[in-house]
């Protein structure tokens, strides 16, 4: 019974993901766009630094006054959860900010322990005093809507370094943690977003699937960098055209295609599932090889124009996409007196296609 | 005369600067590594508890035997409280470890003053002279007369108090002379010698005042964190590959942490002193502007120590738990393996050198 909804679900996941591959540009009227009165709902990730303050500078770029917002730091950067979370891991002035404008909603982005070791302990309810402190944390300050944003996301290649094994521990650990928050008082708004990344995986990614009940959100992160060397780096002195050729090279065979866990690929299980589709975390970004060049696309506009045609498309179901503005001269498309950023041209495109036309923004 | 001085300094720096960035592209003469038979001088801080085994660990760990030992107890109890915490800030035990092996040597970081409402202004007056006193006749008597004390107006060093104008900076600089002609009075003192450490932060005060004068002075020293406050650098980005952190660390090297150390490097020099570093480390902690686990910056402290055009003195690596520790002293988990890893790769001596 277990192995026939499988394949149904595999079947639903390929057709999925080749009627989207086949549709060039979407067939319906692409949504509007709104102060967040309505899907898909626009976030942003600020540096935390700056309390809520960036956050409303991003909102008032885009004529906007409601966004969602990532509201954890530093968490990506290390498998480890604080032992009691605290102002560190999540400014307890953001409860106040979610709740003074309707359409406000703070996203928390967790990464689990990824070795195989930290999963096998999840998979036993090992995680779950963490979760439980963090639910716990959120509750009691005014953070009880939240959508907690998970996966083996801490590091790119958690996805492709993961196996079988892992999978299933995963799905495990993740049950129990959701377990565990739901336990937790006032906790039953907290909502779950199981991300993906476009990395390949070496198990098939239903079985590391947690399961409808445990689920509400199927998400992916996407950022433009490209490790085909036949694409990024761009040659040196490469006219504008060639940059515009490889940046379209990149999304198209390898961050849209099912082939490469791209879009494709989370959307089908978004639909298979029956669950709304998020971007918890998308950016223009800027890595290094060692030799100093990049696997990056740089003042990419046509990766902002494919996200907001994607996002926009009401096909996908995008319920939220937020953009990781954190970080200067890598993935920054805001300015401000401080900053401004390396990314003019995509920043023009961004403004263009997400700022809300005078008049629509929230009385 | 004064401004001529300074004026001569500022140029000193510049010039030592560009001639730094000038000499990237060449290769830089290499001090060969010794196991501490002349400068550049290896040593290390550790937290007391660990001592003195962990310091014979330390030795194994990079197949030396006489890395010295920064022995102060204050920079881990933190601010000292009261006068005897200054008169005895280290542990006698030292003096035994440093007379059983010739070549080994302590130093000593030393608050100069105690958090008790003590000022620069009195100590200028020579009324902690006796404290002093106190303190060359404990490192005599321990058999550590040759120790090097680092002291400076570094605001962070288990120390409560700072230079806080021009009129301090004359009081801060006449209280070290007290200092330096107290200790060196008590027999046996004559060989201890003085480390002034630059301040940590652009100090509101012209440094010169804060100077006690060359005869005062042995060795000029700056304390090294590992960290840029450069937002373009620090935190990484989410998701960053090994090779952007250490594009990153390299920046932060480039950028950053080796400017600052040429602005001391070169005061010293402009004074014809030996530089030191009493202390260097990696960070950790809330505030993420540093690199963590950040391997280029022990290649370029390396490399930086190791030239001879810098006339390094001394180095002195500080271990503190997860906050700095590199060497598995103690069946300890270093927070830092890579970093770890550069250290030993760089530090260490081939086993047949001892």
């Amino acid at each position: 019974m277990k192995h026939y909804r499988n394949i149904i679900l595999l079947v639903a996941i390929l057709m999925a993901g080749s009627l989207a591959a086949s549709k060039d540009a979407p067939t319906a009227a692409p949504l509007p766009l709104t102060d967040n009165t309505a899907p898909p709902y626009i976030g942003v990730w600020e540096p935390m630094y700056q309390g809520t303050g960036a956050t409303d500078g991003f909102a008032k770029w885009l004529n906007r006054k409601a966004l969602f917002s990532v509201v954890t730091q530093y968490v990506l950067d290390s498998a480890g959860w604080p032992a009691t979370p605290d102002k560190y891991w999540v400014d307890p002035q953001w409860g106040k900010w979610v709740a003074e404008v309707p359409g406000r909603r703070a996203l928390v982005i967790l990464s689990l322990p990824t070795d195989s070791t930290a999963l096998e302990k999840g998979a036993k309810g090992g995680n779950n005093e963490s979760i439980a402190a963090i639910a716990k944390y959120l509750v009691a300050n005014n953070l009880g809507n939240s959508i907690l944003c998970m996966g083996l996301i801490n590091t790119p290649n958690t996805w492709d370094a993961a196996t079988a094994a892992d999978a299933a521990n995963f799905v495990q650990c993740w049950r129990q943690m959701v377990t565990a928050v739901r336990a937790v008082p006032g906790a039953d708004k907290l909502q779950f977003d199981w991300v993906g990344m476009n990395r390949k995986t070496s198990f098939p990614i239903e079985s590391a699937y947690p399961g409808d009940e445990y689920v509400d959100y199927v998400g992916m992160i996407l950022y433009d960098q490209c490790l085909d060397k036949n694409i990024y780096p761009f040659p040196a002195n490469a006219t504008e055209d060639e940059k515009r050729t490889r940046q379209k090279q990149a999304w198209e065979q390898y961050y849209y295609p099912a082939a490469q866990n791209g879009l494709a690929t989370w959307v089908g299980v978004a639909k298979a599932h029956n669950k709304p589709f998020s971007i918890p975390c998308w950016c223009l970004y800027s890595d290094h090889y060692a030799d100093g060049t990049l696997s990056t696309g740089e003042d990419n506009p046509y990766f902002i124009q494919q996200m907001h045609d994607f996002i926009q498309d009401p096909a996908n179901n995008v319920s939220f996409a937020a953009y990781m503005d954190t970080y200067w001269d890598c993935t920054r498309i805001s300015s401000s007196k401080e900053y401004t950023t390396n990314y003019p041209k995509a920043a023009a495109r961004f403004h263009e296609l997400f700022a809300l036309p005078a008049g629509a923004t929230r009385p | 005369m004064k401004r001529c001085q300074t004026l001569a300094v500022l140029i000193a720096i510049v010039t030592a600067g560009s001639v730094a960035m000038a000499k990237d592209a060449a290769t830089a003469p290499v001090s060969p590594a010794t196991d501490n038979r002349q400068p550049p001088y290896l040593a290390v801080w550790k937290e007391p508890k660990y001592l003195p085994d962990g310091i014979k660990e330390y030795n194994q760990w990079l197949n030396r035997q006489l890395v010295w030992v920064d022995m102060s107890s204050c920079m881990f109890y933190g601010p000292a409280k009261t006068w005897p915490q200054i008169e005895l800030s280290f542990d006698r035990a030292w003096g035994q470890w440093v007379a059983e092996v010739p070549g080994r040597r302590a130093i000593l970081s030393v608050p100069m003053l105690p958090a008790d409402g003590s000022t620069l202004a009195l100590g200028a007056t020579g009324a902690y002279d006796s404290h002093f006193t106190a303190l060359a006749k404990n490192l005599v008597e321990s058999h550590l007369g040759n120790t090097i004390l680092c002291m400076g107006p570094v605001s962070d060093w288990g120390t409560a108090w700072k230079v806080s104008g021009k009129e301090d900076a004359a009081h801060f600089a006449q209280y070290w002379r007290q200092i330096v002609d107290a200790m060196r009075a008590v027999p046996g003192g004559e060989k201890l010698q003085f480390d002034w450490v630059g301040p940590g932060a652009k100090p509101n005060y012209p440094i010169d005042d804060a100077y006690p004068a060359d005869k005062y002075v042995d060795y000029i020293g700056w304390i090294v964190n590992e960290g840029s406050g450069d937002k373009r650098i620090y935190p990484y980005p989410a998701f960053a590959s090994d090779s952007e952190k250490v594009y990153r660390q390299q920046r932060a090297w480039e950028l950053t942490e080796r400017p600052a150390l040429d602005v001391w490097c070169a005061f010293a020099k402009a004074h014809g002193k030996p530089f030191s570093i009493p202390r260097w480390n990696l960070t950790a902690g809330h505030a993420r502007d540093m690199g963590l686990d950040a391997p280029a910056f022990i290649e370029g402290m390396h490399s930086y120590i190791h030239d001879p055009a810098n006339n390094v003195y001394f180095a002195s690596y500080m271990e503190y738990y997860h906050y700095s520790w590199l060497s598995p002293t103690n069946g300890y988990k270093d927070a830092f393996p890579k970093s770890a890893e550069m250290f030993r790769k760089l530090f260490a001596l081939p086993s047949t050198d001892k």
